[in-house]
């Protein structure tokens, strides 16, 4: 068996691994077993403007990449402009510096006898631990930043 | 070697369309949570207009970026940006955070709107654990 064969059955196996794992993965987004209700939201319940931007970036920057390597015969890497790379950074910077604004602010509240408020997690249909009862209840635990019942 | 390539190719498109599909159809029909992206969260508007010049320029210059993608020739790089484009979405940002950072210490240096004062008060009933 020469170096290619092997190389070329390698490459089938990776390739249907990838498909399979790629339709799992599918099935389950669909299906709810994989829970994306909360992918751009902070710890706070509330939906994220830095998140949102980082989801969009991602899938322009894998697609762009995806469909340029894809373009040329053989395949091959293009090579990333300088600000292609400025633009993830601004976009990261300002999420980090967002979320230590809006951390800081949430710690002075707290201090302040004033918390954020906590919007309450959704019950979906992804099992944490167990039946629906055990989801339920796990719902229904106190809130994090919230504040506590008197003893 | 080229079927093999082919399949690839097909197989990663396939992924990544039907994910950014799967992702877009959810959040429209909010099965993915979006209350408040567009909230300010200090005063307790319902729509800030920092928030929302930001969240047009990011979608602007995505979208932007996507069809230079499309159409570019040279397919061994990347195709570039306009600085003027990086330096608007920067500035797009910072307005962003400096509306941030003025809701973060807008009540604190006596700025805040009545409202807002009212909002930062400690609530009744409420004791220092």
């Amino acid at each position: 068996m020469t170096a290619a064969t092997i190389g070329l059955v390698i490459g089938w196996i990776l390739t249907i691994f990838i498909g399979v794992l790629a339709v799992m993965i599918l099935i389950k987004i669909f299906t709810g077993d994989i829970d994306l209700n909360y992918i751009i939201s902070d710890e706070n319940g509330w939906a994220s403007l830095s998140r949102f931007q980082f989801l969009i970036f991602t899938f322009v920057v894998a697609m762009s990449l995806f469909y340029l390597i894809l373009a040329r015969t053989p395949p091959e890497y293009p090579a990333i402009p300088k600000e292609i790379l400025a633009l993830l950074g601004i976009s990261g910077g300002s999420y980090v510096v967002s979320k230590g604004i809006q951390s800081s602010r949430d710690v002075s509240m707290t201090e302040a006898d004033n918390p954020p408020e906590v919007k309450d997690p959704k019950v979906t249909n992804t099992p944490i631990v167990g039946d629906k009862a055990e989801v339920q209840s796990q719902s229904e635990k106190p809130k994090p930043n919230g504040p506590q019942p008197a003893p | 070697m080229s079927t093999l390539a082919i399949v690839l190719r097909y197989e990663v498109l396939f992924l990544l369309l039907a994910l950014a599909a799967l992702v877009g159809y959810r959040m429209l029909t909010q099965q993915i949570n979006v209350t408040g992206l567009l909230m300010d969260k200090t005063s307790g508007r319902a729509i800030s207009p920092g928030r929302v010049q930001m969240l047009m320029s990011s979608i602007g210059l995505a979208a932007y970026y996507l069809f230079l993608v499309l159409d570019t020739k040279d397919t061994s790089r990347l195709p570039d940006l306009p600085n003027e484009l990086v330096v608007a979405f920067g500035a797009s940002q910072g307005v962003y955070l400096l509306g941030k950072l003025y809701g973060r210490f807008a009540t604190t240096l006596g700025l805040a709107s009545p409202k807002v004062r009212e909002r930062a008060k400690p609530k009744e009933g409420k004791t220092n654990q």
